[in-house]
């Protein structure tokens, strides 16, 4: 009992997990007492805990650095993550209850797994330990697995699983071999250990490796980034996304282009910040960072490039924004790339404006859906001027997808491209304003549909629930686009969390 | 057992190798599953040699030698999680089309 | 002595691993990973990791293998050769495609083993005793890795329902809004059925 007792001691740091998880057994356990009738119900509940939840992370953004079971880093990095982590649940579960072709019995699992998949997340942001990023990235993988195949009397939801799992299993394999590397090379798993020398000389960092053998490091670090690239869907690990997109319930597609994306993201920034950015790395091992940062670049500039000239000749709404993310995950790897402070600040207020436009254009997916019963962009002609308000919220969300003022979207750009260029990474800002050119012309497709068709005449399908989600999302979209101080200060506080150093210029 | 760290090393690389090569070339879901778990299986092989080697009286007090078996039980662990929903997912799609190849699994094209 | 069995048994995984990747029936191809597994348990144990060589045959030979053979047999899957049909690709083509991954590969593997010769200086590695002695994993798996502990508790509970939500049989393939379908885990006849 000693033994735990400073562990134990613990535990309250950890309260959001704790409450996610209980709220996961919760949500299993009435779904049995209830016997699969009324899953609404577990719905309506699952957010009512995902609020208490935000409560208690709006806490833990106040509270000072620390570190729970020696391996959990509860810093504001992680808690910006989780905020919005908990927020895209949030909206995916008010998806789920509004999606008119949902069952509204027997799905109490659709909860549970997202319950689920939010606390790999949960995991995956937060730790320096990669056995523990190792299970957390599974636990969301896995419950991803069963989310995509929800539907699984359709042969799209089912095939679209079992592609994904095919490939999420091949990355776990390339991924977890890497990881035996690293370890094999540092005798450690801890990343902060990993990156820092020890005091007193013993070979445990990887600083010392790169020297001695940089082959195996490069081999190494090249796997496990190939395991983070599967996640956030970069070229050449992306085919499986748009199928898989386009096969799984459009909820689950949401929960997997908005908060999946986003957590790879986190989980690679912290990834590269702690092995080769964080104050004390050795000299070695900063020059090997710009090596890592120019393949970074090459892979962005290809991965946007493939995403939007693939969405251009898409008819499939749906499919067009999977090519989209695809492209959008190219442009947040930009700041990356270029591996720096700034330019990590930059990835994440871009990684927040890709929460907000995409949960608002999915959102507007699954509307329309529900409206014609097709996924085709030929099928909104004409619909948005019977359904002008969720139209124009969707308009605002593509300029914000295309990168125009006034939105949040053009400032994330703006940053990226500034922070790129001022890298010396000039040849990728120019790459990615093309790429913002090329994605123009599909969005606007999209716009052209609704308006500048005409009218026919049916009977309006009335959603509420999600007209409003869609909306509220818009309006933040144009106000975080204006204001955007606040949202990039706490952005800025990810990096400075990491212990990244600012740049000296 | 006095064999080299790095014999065992190789021998996870190759067997590693075999289960990205079956991964690319086979057809079968059932096959491709194996090959991943061949993959996860080189990963385990090339923890515990490390850990071996870690775990030398010289560098036991500064290194990590337990991580090594530790992190192997969880990549089971994980193995068999991922092995059992791929079947699974085996199962469904049969029902819907009676074919275990990925290549019939077409209804979605790029 | 344990030089030669190493050597053997590392020969006999890779020769078994070759099966599971040529093997044309899926059948012998999960017998070769069997196989494989077997030879591997047998390393672990001459590394010095006796527990994992046990785990290592209790969950792969014991839980994982009879969930493929389970369902190679469920599903009656015997010849397939017909599936290696390549759609894309010509014969010649796919020869090349496979050869040129097969030579990067070992090239990767080939380069990076090298240079662990020069990581990995020839120390004095322990002998003689087990590595994973089962007081000390437990113990830190119950303190130190206490929370990766829970965390695959809890991945392992999103499995089984994840498995069971994919497996179950789906009553009426386009299921009417307002059926009622089985709750997702065994539960009491299905007398749930009832409407709302």
């Amino acid at each position: 009992m000693s033994e735990l007792s400073p562990y134990l001691a613990d535990l309250p740091r950890l309260a959001p997990e704790l409450l996610l998880t209980a709220l996961a057994l919760i949500v299993l356990v009435w779904d049995l007492v209830l016997r699969g009738r009324d899953s609404r119900k577990l719905g309506y509940l699952t957010l009512f805990g995902l609020v208490g939840t935000g409560w208690l992370l709006v806490q833990q953004w106040h509270a000072p650095t620390s570190t729970a079971f020696g391996m959990v880093v509860i810093d504001r990095f992680g808690t910006f993550f989780k905020l919005f982590t908990v927020g895209a649940l949030a909206v995916v579960t008010l998806f789920v209850l509004s999606d008119r072709r949902e069952k509204k019995h027997g799905v109490g699992e659709y909860f549970f797994l997202l319950i689920g998949a939010a606390i790999g997340i949960f995991f995956m942001v937060s730790t320096n330990n990669l056995v523990l990023l190792m299970l957390g990235l599974e636990l969301l993988s896995l419950a991803s697995y069963a989310l995509a195949g929800f539907h699984k009397g359709s042969k799209r939801s089912a095939e679209a699983a079992l592609k994904y799992i095919v490939f999420g299993g091949l990355s776990a394999g390339v991924m977890l071999y890497g990881i035996s590397l690293l370890y094999g090379l540092t005798g450690t798993i801890d990343l902060a250990a990993m990156g820092r020398n020890a005091a007193d000389g013993s070979s445990i960092s990887l600083a010392a490796q790169f020297t001695a053998s940089p082959v195996p490091v490069a081999i190494a670090v090249v796997l496990v980034l190939a395991g983070f690239a599967y996640k956030i869907s970069v070229v050449p690990f992306h085919f499986w996304t748009p199928d898989v997109y386009e096969g799984a319930p459009t909820p689950v597609t949401t929960f997997l282009a908005v908060a999946s994306k986003a957590a790879g993201f986190a989980a690679l920034l912290r990834f590269i910040g702690a092995l080769f950015m964080a104050e004390g790395v050795e000299v070695a091992v900063s020059a090997y960072a710009q090596r890592i940062g120019l393949l970074l670049a090459l892979l962005a500039a290809i991965t946007m490039t493939l995403g939007n000239l693939s969405a251009l000749r898409q008819t499939n709404l749906k499919r067009l924004l999977a090519y989209s993310s695809i492209a959008h995950a190219g442009y947040a790897l930009m700041g990356v790339a270029v591996m720096t402070s700034a330019g990590f600040s930059a990835s994440i207020f871009y990684l927040a404006a890709y929460y907000l436009m995409n949960l608002g254009a999915f959102g507007f997916l699954l509307f329309f859906e529900g409206v014609t019963g097709s996924e085709d962009v030929d099928s909104l002609k004409g619909l948005g001027w019977r359904y002008p308000l969720v139209s124009c919220a969707m308009v605002v969300m593509l300029v914000s997808l295309t990168g125009l003022p006034p939105t949040v979207g053009f400032y994330g750009k703006y940053l990226l491209f500034y922070e790129s260029v001022d890298a010396g990474y000039a040849w990728l800002a120019v790459v990615a304003a093309l790429n913002s050119v090329v994605s123009l012309f599909y969005y606007f497709r999209v716009a052209k549909a609704l308006f500048l068709t005409t009218v026919e005449d049916k009977p309006r399908v009335l959603q509420p629930v999600l007209t409003g989600i869609i909306a509220v999302l818009a309006v933040f979209t144009i106000v975080t686009g204006l204001f955007n101080r606040p949202l990039q200060e706490w952005a800025n506080a990810g990096p400075a969390s990491l212990h990244i150093p600012a740049a000296q210029k | 057992m006095n064999v080299p760290t790095d014999h065992v090393l190789a021998l996870a690389a190759v067997l590693f190798a075999l289960g990205v090569l079956g991964f690319l070339v086979r057809k079968n879901v059932i096959i491709v599953l194996a090959s991943i778990e061949l993959m996860l299986n080189a990963a385990n092989l090339s923890f515990l040699a490390a850990s071996r080697h870690w775990s030398q009286d010289a560098l036991a007090a500064t290194h990590q030698p337990s991580a090594g078996p530790i992190f192997a039980i969880f990549v089971i662990l994980v193995a068999a999680a991922e092995a059992a929903v791929g079947l699974a997912l085996v199962i469904a799609l049969y029902r819907l089309k009676q074919t275990v190849a990925l290549d019939g699994v077409a209804e979605l094209k790029g | 002595m344990a030089e030669t069995l190493f050597y053997l048994l590392g020969a006999l995984a890779l020769a078994f691993a070759v099966g599971v990747v040529r093997a044309r029936m899926p059948l012998f191809s999960v017998l070769s990973l069997l196989g494989s597994f077997f030879c591997l348990s047998g390393i672990y144990l001459l590394l010095g990791f006796p527990f994992l060589a046990a785990t290592q045959l209790l969950v792969y030979a014991g839980a994982i293998m009879v969930l493929f053979l389970f369902v190679i047999m469920l599903l009656n899957l015997g010849d397939e050769a017909q599936l290696e049909r390549h759609a894309g690709l010509s014969l010649s083509g796919r020869r090349l495609f496979v050869g040129g991954t097969a030579a990067a590969l070992l090239g990767i593997v080939g380069l990076a083993a090298a240079q662990m010769n020069t990581t990995f200086v020839a120390g004095e590695v322990p002998q003689g005793r087990a590595l994973d002695d089962l007081p000390t994993l437990a113990g830190l798996l119950f303190t130190r890795y206490m929370l990766p502990f829970e965390a695959a508790s809890l991945l392992l509970l999103a499995t089984m329902v994840g498995v069971i939500v994919l497996a179950k049989r789906q009553r009426g393939t386009s299921a009417v809004e307002a059926e009622a379908e089985a709750p997702a885990l065994p539960a009491p006849p299905l007398s749930s059925g009832a409407p709302r």
